[in-house]
């Protein structure tokens, strides 16, 4: 028996049309048939790389700390290596570091708000367990996010980079079946939420957490953007 | 801030920054930042959360810049290297933050699983993405209408004027950079 050849391996990836196979050989060759399953795989991971075309670069403050990390004069006493490095230094250091200085002002002003926050607040509640929302809709391209579980029987979402709700964003746990909770409003998709799950509720048998796109008024499930799931 | 393609269709051959890198170059440090931090970004925040994200791009890139001896230009792409780098500090990342919250062996297990699953589908995007951007502009084309418009192949032939063979040849060798691609710099790696 022939095997399908290169063209109709891809076509059946790519448009999955039992037409390019007609002898049904699929069925029949493992080797044709795990050659369609890692073209179908490479053709899905594809399918889902849209938005990631334009990712605009990470922050300059970034670039700043780790090139004064990276290209920071090194410690004196190691001889020749010390010595080669601290030569090639470049010129335009002393702006950088200027830079850095008022960076870091600001990080101290906002690590010294922090700290006042958090000693007056109560304990932050103990993480359980984390799950990352990953993109579950062309439409969130883009977007990440992260569930954690709370040892208060809350879940703690975090959102990022989702489009600018047109009614609100809302989280759910989901079975992977039919069964759906609605636990309340992620707000804009831009921020930190903690909500409450029922007491009825197991999260062993509600593994996923779903964000989704609702319409104001809407009841039921709108279009789900984000989902993860705890314990895999 | 400029927002900059993952990848350039001109990071050919002719690319030196990976030779330019390797030797030590430090602005090729900012070269390779400009082109390559979103990337990062974004696989770190799939993986530990946007609030620390910004921690493992710099971590990242200061480790990428110190054992730059180790990056050789002939066993993959700069890309995927610094993926491996990203990969291996925002995992973890994630698991000695569970060990600090002193949460349950199951449930250390399940985050330190949940994350290495995230970040290799987030490195996998990435390369394919980055592959799909540097391949010829009459076969990028053809595959996007494929992945993106989900035309078959006599759509495509319809709206863009190529004659079958060439739609299909394209979607031949397109489908096998980016299997190739994706084997070298996007398969798992070791813990």
């Amino acid at each position: 028996m022939p095997h399908l050849d290169p063209d109709q391996l891809v076509l059946m990836a790519l448009e999955g049309d039992p037409a390019d196979d007609p002898t049904a050989h699929l069925t029949a060759c493992q080797e044709c048939s795990r050659e369609v399953d890692a073209l179908r795989r490479v053709a899905g991971i594809a399918r889902s790389t849209v938005g990631l075309r334009e990712l605009p670069p990470a922050p300059d403050r970034v670039w700043n700390r780790i090139a004064d990390e990276a290209f920071a004069p090194p410690e004196p006493s190691p001889g020749r290596r010390a010595t080669a490095a601290s030569r090639r230094r470049p010129a335009a250091t002393a702006w950088g570091r200027w830079r850095i200085a008022v960076a870091a002002a600001i990080a101290a002003v906002c690590a010294m708000t922090l700290t006042l926050v958090f000693t007056r607040g109560p304990q932050p509640p103990r993480v359980v367990a984390t799950a990352v929302l990953a993109v579950n809709n062309p439409a969130a391209a883009g977007g990440t996010g992260r569930a954690e579980l709370l040892e208060s029987r809350q879940l703690r979402i975090t959102l990022q980079g989702l489009p600018a709700a047109t009614g609100y964003y809302e989280v759910w746990l989901y079975d992977g079946h039919q069964r759906m909770i609605g636990l309340g409003d992620a707000g804009s998709g831009r921020q930190t939420v903690v909500v409450t799950i029922p007491a009825a509720a197991d999260i062993g048998e509600f593994p996923i957490v779903d964000i989704s796109a609702q319409r104001l008024g809407q009841q039921e499930h709108g279009q789900s953007m984000l989902q993860g799931r705890f314990g895999r | 801030m400029r927002p900059a393609p993952l990848s350039e269709a001109d990071h050919g051959d002719d690319d030196d920054l990976p030779v330019r890198f390797a030797k030590g170059d430090e602005t090729a440090l900012r070269e390779l930042y400009d082109r390559y931090s979103g990337a990062v970004l974004h696989l770190a925040a799939a993986t530990v959360g946007p609030a620390e994200a910004e921690d493992i791009v710099q971590a990242t890139f200061v480790a990428a810049w110190q054992s730059r001896p180790s990056f050789d230009p002939d066993r993959g792409s700069l890309l995927g290297w610094l993926m491996t780098i990203a990969r291996r500090r925002a995992v973890d990342h994630v698991r000695s933050r569970t060990r600090a919250d002193r949460a349950t062996d199951e449930a250390r297990k399940a985050t330190s699983e949940v994350a290495d699953e995230a970040a290799d589908h987030v490195v996998a995007r990435i390369v394919i993405a980055d592959e799909l951007a540097n391949l010829p502009l009459e076969q990028q084309r053809v595959l996007q209408l494929a992945f993106f418009d989900d035309l078959t192949h006599e759509q495509i032939v319809a709206a863009t004027g190529l004659p079958l063979g060439t739609v299909k040849s394209h979607l031949r060798r397109g489908m096998a950079r980016l299997r190739t691609r994706w084997e070298v710099d996007g398969a798992p790696f070791g813990p």
